[in-house]
């Protein structure tokens, strides 16, 4: 009888408590402040990677809760090892044949986001150059006058995205890479090889082109985005800290998606500023470039990707053809239908 | 050494093949011989390795044969070395790629500025070692050939050229071995061709094993070469003795 009674009595109060608790006015659900997190960025000193010096700038990864820190290099070259040893969390390696050698071998590296497309736009991003003067004197009035010229071509795209624009230029007139010679150089002598006559066509891209087309002596011959319009060709990939945390990686993607709305304003005096300021080039200069186009829903052209992977399969550099599943990261961004 | 070399190896292997270690920068040392192998009978190897030894033999048949000559003639004659030294411990130290876009503008985009590059590389260490070759003869041996009245052709032939043949030599070997390492790095900055253009392909397709077996090859290349040097000194040096 008695533990009876004390029952009841224990009941009783925790009966108490519960209306109590039930009671209680509720505000709005307590929600933690997230420790902000540490992304390591690994990036270039190139115009289009100035875009993650807007959203730092900007507050936009603040907002996401991140820390970004942005790791400058010289080169892409040892972007996806440092990606692979978790030495940065993102980068924007160039898509060299070891993107995707890497995957294939096992390493958890991924695209998740577009940095740069070949859009159709009124200025050209990458072109092929000729002398003025051989361009006058009917040199290149068709593209088959291409056969048996000396094409200059950054070292590490003869192999590369570079490589393929160009190889898709030949096929336009029915050429393939042994009618031409590809000849590696540095983008600070490109120009004077050009007018020296050590090459005859030159790969560029802005803002040398800008520079180049100053001298008056130089002019444009053709755009990439007439033999690949909408190619994809650059992009942030996503190592394996941010594909194994899918939350911090949406974060990242709003906030970058966020700087390209920023970006897309265009040529405005805050944007110059941060573009010249991160890219380390002269105001007026990063006036009169063309700036890429960054695409605006995030959306990566995955067919183009496809074709350029099959280029450097047929050129012997791919241990196999992934799929896209493989090599592209998903959810990270929503993407319209 | 040999123990511990291939008990090192061994452990590479091990670790490899366990996956304690990553496969993709670190193959297992029997997968980089068999690309070795592979690379020599089917891949493009050989003509790598025939370029590379081009570029290096021109540079430093230039580089170290130019040197050598600056080096006795600054030796020789007290004037010519007050005016030289200067200029060259000025221009040794310069990081011999910082100057290579320089070549490039120069010298063409073509084999020139590379081996040009290559020969600067040889010319320096020759250049210094042959001109302490010089200075270091016995003080004694320019007193007899002064009172033996040996001048020009003689005096080179008899107590020069003997006399700084070891530090001339040691000069050599200094000097190929820079040689060849920037023959690497240059063919690595912008030569299509070459081992060094081999290591940046094997690199930027992330063919490890192709890039641990170029090395292997560059390792090969350095130890014969200077074994080669070895074997020469002393057959021009008999009373040196092994160095």
């Amino acid at each position: 009888m008695q533990i009876t009674y004390r029952i009841a009595k224990y009941l009783k109060v925790v009966l108490a408590v519960l209306l109590l608790a039930a009671c209680t006015p509720i505000g709005e659900p307590a929600t933690p402040t997230p420790a902000p997190v540490l992304v390591r960025v690994g990036v270039l000193p190139f115009m289009s990677n100035a875009i993650l010096k807007i959203a730092d700038a900007e507050g936009f990864f603040v907002e996401q809760g991140l820390t970004v820190e942005l790791v400058p290099f010289r080169s892409s070259n040892d972007f996806v090892p440092l990606l692979l040893q978790g030495e940065l969390d993102v980068a924007a390696p160039a898509l060299t044949a070891g993107f995707f050698n890497a995957i294939a071998r096992g390493g958890n590296v991924k695209i998740a986001l577009p940095l740069t497309a070949f859009t159709p736009q009124d200025c050209p991003v990458v072109v092929v150059l000729a002398r003025k003067s051989d361009v006058e004197a009917g040199k290149y009035a068709s593209p088959a006058q291409w056969k048996g010229a000396t094409i200059g071509i950054s070292l590490a795209g003869a192999q590369g995205l570079p490589g393929y624009v160009v190889d898709l230029f030949l096929r336009q007139a029915g050429l393939t890479a042994q009618d031409v010679t590809l000849t590696a150089l540095d983008p600070a002598v490109q120009g004077e090889a050009l007018r020296s006559q050590q090459v005859d066509l030159l790969y560029a891209a802005e803002p040398w082109i800008t520079r180049l087309l100053a001298g008056d002596d130089v002019v444009v011959l053709s755009r990439a985005e007439d033999v690949a319009p909408d190619l994809t060709s650059s992009f942030m990939v996503y190592g394996p800290s941010l594909l194994a945390e899918p939350e911090v990686g949406r974060r990242f993607a709003t906030a970058y998606l966020n700087a390209v709305r920023q970006y897309h304003e265009g040529k405005t005096p805050r944007n110059v500023e941060l573009v010249a300021e991160y890219a380390g080039l002269e105001t007026e200069l990063v006036q009169q470039v063309c700036w890429s186009d960054i695409p605006l829903d995030g959306a990566v052209n995955v067919d183009s990707i496809m074709l350029y992977q099959e280029w450097l399969h047929d050129l012997g550099l791919l241990d196999r053809l992934l799929s896209a599943d493989e090599f592209l990261a998903t959810g990270f961004v929503e993407v319209p239908e | 050494m040999a123990a511990f070399a291939l008990g090192w190896l061994a452990l590479w292997e091990l670790a490899a093949r366990a996956g304690w270690i990553s496969r993709l920068f670190f193959p297992p040392p029997t997968t980089i011989l068999l690309t070795l192998g592979r690379m020599l009978v089917t891949g493009n190897l050989a003509p790598a390795l025939a370029l590379t030894l081009y570029r290096l033999a021109l540079g430093v048949a230039i580089g170290a044969g130019s040197g050598a000559l600056l080096g006795w003639l600054m030796g020789s004659s007290r004037s010519v070395r007050l005016a030289l030294d200067p200029i060259v411990t000025a221009l040794h130290p310069l990081p011999k790629l910082a100057i290579f876009p320089i070549f490039l503008v120069l010298l063409g985009i073509g084999e020139a500025s590379k081996v040009a590059l290559v020969a600067l590389t040889a010319f320096f260490p020759m250049v210094i070692n042959t001109l302490a070759g010089v200075q270091q003869i016995d003080t004694t041996h320019w007193e007899a050939a002064a009172n033996y009245g040996a001048r020009g052709r003689a005096l080179l032939q008899r107590i020069i050229l003997p006399g700084s043949l070891p530090l001339v030599l040691v000069g050599l070997r200094l000097a190929v071995n820079g040689a060849l390492m920037v023959t690497i790095a240059v063919e690595m900055l912008s030569a299509r061709e070459g081992l060094g253009a081999l290591i940046w392909l094997a690199w930027q397709t992330l063919r490890t094993e192709e890039l641990y077996a170029v090395l292997l090859v560059i390792g090969v290349l350095g130890l014969a070469s200077n074994s080669l040097l070895e074997l020469t000194s002393q057959r021009l040096l008999p009373w040196k003795g092994e160095t």
